[in-house]
This record gives C-alpha cells, sequence and structure tokens, in this order.
C-alpha cells in the first residue's frame, strides 16, 4: 500500500504536509519546471526554501544548493530539518556566470530531486546582464526530468521560463521577551502567486525559537 | 585429457600456457594442465607430448611429461614415472601400479598402515576390497582406492594468470598538447577497461607516467573514489587531474596502469528515489571544483563547536534512502551569512545601535535586541569573543551585528 503513496509524492514538492491547504502553489511545485521565488531581505525566501530541501532530503533524494552569495547556511537548514549528507552545496562566490555554469553541469548530471540557484545576493546589475537563453536552456534542461529548478532572487529574473513565480512580502516581526534583550519570535509573511495570477495571498508564519536552542 | 609437466624448471606455467589456458599448478615442480581439444589442431597425445617436448627444450625446460585421462594419474605419473609417460584411457590402474604407496599425498597413518599390512605399491593397494577399506577409514579409504586406480579428482582447480593492467606506448614525435595527448591516453585506457571488464574487475587507481622531453618523467597517481571501469569516466579524471598539473615538457612516452579492484554492486530498489549516477557524481564534483574553486563545493558538515559558521565541506557519496518522517509542519525562520562578515560603521545611543553603515547594508536601526555576548575556544586560534545584536532596519530588513575587538561587522541576515 506503500508504493502509490510514494509515487504520489514524487510529484510534488511542498515546504511541509500541514501546509498545502494554507501555501496554495508552494505546496504543489511542479517537477520538470522552474518555479522562482522572490522578495527583500527577510520576507522568508531563504525559509521557504530551506523548508523545500528538508522536504527532499527526508524523502531520501538529492538537493543541490547553488549558492550566489556564499550565504548559505547549513546550521539552518538542519534545524529546518534537511539532511546535509543528501545536500550538494557549491559556492559561486558572487559571480553569476558561475553559479550559472554551476546550475548548467548539475541540471545535466541528473539524479537531483532539487536544484536550488540562490542568486539573492547578486546585485541586479549582474543579473540584469544576464542573457535569457540562459534561463530559456534552464527551461529545456529541467523539462522532461523529475526535477525542480526553484530560483530565489530579489526580483523575477528568469521572466517567462518559469512555471511558477511566488513573491514573498513581509507583513511583520513578533518578538518575544523584555526589552533590550528581546528574541525574535516569528517572521509573518505574505505569499502572492504572481504566475499564475488571481490567487488569493497565502500567510505564512516562520517560527524562530529554535535558533536561540542552536 | 591431461597433461603434467614435473621439474625443477621454472618456466613450468608458461610452457603448460603454451598449450591451454587451463592451468593448475599443483605445486613449485608440477603443473596440470588441459589439452582437451589439441587433438584437431596437432594430433593424438603422441604428438601433443611431442609437441610439448619441443617447446620445452626451446624454452630451455627439462621435466617429466604425462598425459593421461585424468589429471590426477597424470601427475602420480610425471612425479614417479621416468620420461615422458603417455597412458591411454583405461589403463591407468596397470602402469600406475608399480608406484610406491607413499607416493601418494593421504594421511601418514594410513600410509603406516599399510605398510604395516605389506601394501607397498599403488598395484597391491587398488587390489584391496573397496568395502574393507571404507569400513575402516570412511571416506578417505574410498579415495585412497580410486587414487591408486588412477581415478582420482577429474577437474582441474585452476588458478587464474596474473593480469597485468599496464599499456605503454613510445610517440614519434613529442606531444606539447593536452588534446592530442588525452587521445593517446584514451585509447589505452579502453583497452585497460576492456581488459578489466573481461576478468570482472574495475580500476581503483589510475597512475599515469608520462616520459617528458627534457628527460624528465611525469608521474600522476589518481585514486579513485570507487572501483570503476567506464573508460569514458576515467578519462574526465584523467583529464581533469592533467589539467591541473600539466606536465612541464612535451611527452615522448606514455605509460598507464591501472590497480584492479572488485567492482563496486549496488543493490537497486523500484520504489526508492532517484539519485545522481556514482561516476557522473565524481566528475561532476570534479567539474564543479574547477569552476567554482577546490574547497567550494561538496556536502555540508558541521563541525562540532558552538563558535558561529562552523562547517567543512565532505565528499559526496550519495545513496537511495528509505524516506523518513517528515520535516515539522512548521516552517522555521533561516539565517543567511555574509561571508566574509561585513565591516560596519555603527552609531550608538544610550547603548544601542542607531545608524549603521557597511557596503551592501545601511540605513536607520528602527529597533535592536541586545547585546547577547558570546565567546568560546579560548585555547585555540578560532577563539571568538564578541556581543550581538539583532536588528532591524528602516526597509524591515532583519539582521545581527556583532562588536568583535572593537570592531562592528554584519554577520548575515534573516530571510
Amino acid at each position: 500500500m506503500t508504493a502509490p503513496a510514494r509515487w504520489a509524492s514524487l510529484s510534488t514538492l511542498s515546504p511541509g504536509p500541514d501546509y498545502q491547504c494554507l501555501t496554495l502553489g508552494l505546496a504543489a511545485l511542479p517537477r520538470g519546471a522552474i518555479t522562482e521565488i522572490v522578495g527583500q531581505p527577510g520576507s522568508g525566501r531563504t525559509a521557504v526554501a530551506q523548508s523545500m530541501i528538508a522536504t527532499a532530503t527526508r524523502r531520501g533524494e538529492v538537493v543541490a544548493v547553488i549558492d550566489g552569495g556564499d550565504s548559505f547556511d547549513p546550521s539552518s537548514a538542519r534545524r529546518a530539518g534537511a539532511e546535509l549528507s543528501q545536500v550538494l552545496w557549491v559556492q559561486c562566490g558572487h559571480r553569476v556566470e558561475i553559479a550559472l555554469k554551476a546550475t548548467d553541469m548539475i541540471l545535466h548530471s541528473g539524479g537531483f530531486a532539487l536544484i536550488v540557484l540562490d542568486l539573492c545576493d547578486i546585485t541586479p546589475a549582474s543579473l540584469a546582464r544576464v542573457p535569457i537563453s540562459y534561463w530559456h536552456r534552464f527551461r529545456l534542461a529541467v523539462e522532461h526530468t523529475p526535477s525542480v529548478l526553484l530560483v530565489l532572487a530579489r526580483e523575477a529574473v528568469t521572466r517567462s521560463c518559469a512555471a511558477r513565480q511566488f513573491a514573498l512580502r513581509q507583513e511583520s516581526l513578533r518578538w518575544r521577551g523584555e526589552a533590550p534583550f528581546q528574541l525574535i519570535d516569528c517572521l509573518e509573511t505574505e505569499a502572492v502567486s504572481r504566475k499564475p495570477m488571481g490567487r488569493a495571498p497565502v500567510s505564512m508564519d516562520f517560527q524562530a525559537e529554535a535558533l536561540a536552542e542552536a | 585429457m591431461f597433461a603434467c609437466l614435473h621439474g625443477n624448471s621454472p618456466h613450468l606455467v608458461e610452457l603448460a600456457r603454451e598449450f591451454s589456458p587451463l592451468v593448475q599448478p599443483i605445486d613449485a615442480g608440477t603443473v596440470v594442465f588441459s589439452v582437451a581439444g589439441l587433438g584437431r589442431l596437432i594430433g593424438d597425445a603422441h604428438a601433443i607430448a611431442a609437441a610439448i617436448e619441443r617447446s620445452g627444450a626451446q624454452m630451455g625446460v627439462t621435466a617429466r611429461l604425462a598425459i593421461c585421462a585424468n589429471p590426477s594419474a597424470a601427475a602420480l605419473a610425471a612425479r614417479h614415472l621416468p620420461g615422458t609417460t603417455i597412458i591411454a584411457a583405461g589403463h591407468e590402474s596397470r602402469v600406475l601400479a608399480p608406484i610406491a604407496a607413499g607416493a601418494l599425498a593421504v594421511d601418514p597413518e594410513i600410509l603406516l598402515t599399510l605398510e604395516r599390512w605389506g601394501i607397498r605399491t599403488l598395484g597391491e593397494l587398488a587390489a584391496l576390497p573397496e568395502m574393507g577399506l571404507v569400513e575402516r577409514w570412511g571416506e578417505a579409504g574410498t579415495r585412497l582406492r580410486r587414487l591408486a586406480l588412477g581415478e582420482g579428482d577429474p577437474l582441474l582447480h585452476m588458478a587464474r594468470p596474473a593480469v597485468e593492467y599496464v599499456l605503454s606506448q613510445e610517440l614519434e614525435d613529442p606531444i606539447g598538447l593536452l588534446e592530442p595527448l588525452l587521445f593517446i591516453i584514451s585509447a589505452q585506457l579502453h583497452a585497460l577497461a576492456g581488459r578489466l571488464q573481461q576478468n570482472g574487475q574495475a580500476a581503483r587507481r589510475i597512475t599515469l607516467v608520462l616520459k617528458l622531453d627534457d628527460g624528465g618523467e611525469f608521474r600522476r597517481v589518481l585514486d579513485l573514489p570507487f572501483p570503476m571501469r567506464d573508460p569514458k569516466a576515467l578519462l574526465k579524471q584523467v583529464q581533469f587531474s592533467l589539467d591541473a598539473h600539466p606536465p612541464s615538457a612535451a611527452t615522448v612516452a606514455v605509460q598507464v596502469e591501472m590497480d584492479p579492484a572488485d567492482p563496486r554492486v549496488v543493490q537497486g530498489g523500484l520504489f526508492l528515489p532517484a539519485v545522481p549516477d556514482p561516476e557522473k557524481l565524481h566528475i561532476l564534483l570534479e567539474r564543479l571544483r574547477a569552476l567554482a574553486g577546490p574547497d567550494r563545493a561538496g556536502s555540508p558538515e558541521i563541525l562540532n563547536t558552538h563558535r558561529p559558521d562552523a562547517y567543512c565541506f565532505r565528499s559526496c557519496s550519495f545513496a537511495p534512502g528509505e524516506p523518513k518522517e517528515e520535516p515539522a509542519a512548521r516552517l522555521r525562520l533561516a539565517f543567511r551569512y555574509f561571508r566574509p562578515p561585513l565591516p560596519a560603521r555603527v552609531t550608538m545611543q544610550n547603548g544601542r545601535p542607531q545608524q549603521i553603515r557597511s557596503a551592501l547594508v545601511s540605513g536607520e536601526v528602527i529597533r535592536a535586541a541586545g547585546p547577547w555576548r558570546t565567546s568560546g575556544e579560548w585555547w585555540a586560534v578560532t577563539a571568538w569573543n564578541r556581543d550581538e545584536f539583532d536588528i532591524v532596519l528602516a526597509d524591515h530588513s532583519v539582521h545581527r551585528l556583532y562588536m568583535t575587538a572593537g570592531q562592528w561587522f554584519l554577520d548575515g541576515s534573516y530571510d
């Protein structure tokens, strides 16, 4: 009885089983396509990506993180539930051309369930110089594969090549404790589906208490 | 049909291999080999014996030769009968009869008993009743009688010939470019990989030796993460190695050597998730390290310390695993590091950061929590001691700011 369930689980990657009904588009990322998550710093882009890394690695799948700005925190990912032994991490030293070439290599290598291309710390000027042909190449490379290419950035970069696009915006930041020794309690974020459009925004809470535990 | 050579020459095995791939060295001076099938090629047993003697004479081998339908009888005849002995099928017991019973490789106590009985030769031993021998010695008695009759074990326990995985080639003209050199090496790798496959083995190490035009020698040893024999994957390994460490002069001779090992065996699973192919993954890692830097790709491993941002890379070896329990449904706030930490200029008011300026992040601090003092590893060069603040800037970005040794740094941001 487990086999059909596993096959079904291979068709989607989601931030968490209980979150599917809340997160709309984020709950069902299409395999074989590019998904883009954009937002300003503090909007929860990295938290969503790390949650997806955790989900994939917990299923025994392998994830690649192409870290454009050398900003990936393995401790954060482990707190989110990721199995770091199932993660390939590539640091690109703020060089967008290295990030794109590494993504191309990994896409063509095959076998990765989730490929996270983190361009959040790449300057908009550098990203604007990336030819759109790169994104078309990535779209064709990931097509007909069981992989998800997840692109994180401040602004939309993949243009028409992304099958799904979400914009995150920080709603509020909750604190706990007495001033001045307060701790971040929770980050509240609103996710808006830009592609497809016309869906109601989804609110998400990112708990922070585990940071203090570690 | 089997032949046996017995003598003191060290080339007995070599001589046997001239006639058959099925060779069993019994001891340092005795080799049994199959001559079945040589009848159509050479002729009858006498012609085969003559051919073996001719080859032996050419190789300088002096040995006794016996040809018989049974390898055990051939070995007995070669060891204990002079010259060349050819035993026709069914006549083994008659030919072996004069050989002393002590020639049999059996328990010395059995031989002592036979001697007490007055049994001196194999002919006398073969004449004893089988049931009596079985009642006294059980299975050993049966074997004893079969050996005396020339009906021993009809199978060879063959020793595999030692296969050398070395190929050398001298070049007519020196080669200075890597691409034509790799073309030469590729041919050698394909030949050696074929040899590995033929023998059911894989390579765990490649040793590349290049003789250079300036008289020097260039040697590279590539330790593979697991035994492999795909020539394309092996060639990629050599290519990455030569790209990273090219020879200092043009090459005049190439030698490729492989250390064989048992190939990797992996049990697949229909419902296990797909993972990258190990050969492809190793090549991918080499390419990523060549692209991004030698220490900038791999699986992260968190070090056993409380020091912030303490991690290292380890080599990847992904295996499809059984799914574990799903992570908690709650999303966790993540952190992003600035590597290296961003130096910042901080304006303080009432002990709280009020304004920060750095290369990437600047602005008014609208909320700050801290300071949180952390320190550790005072006994090591990795010691740290710092005061941390969690700050929110006017653009609602959330950062971690810290001061150490009087200097302010932005550690990263919450996202």
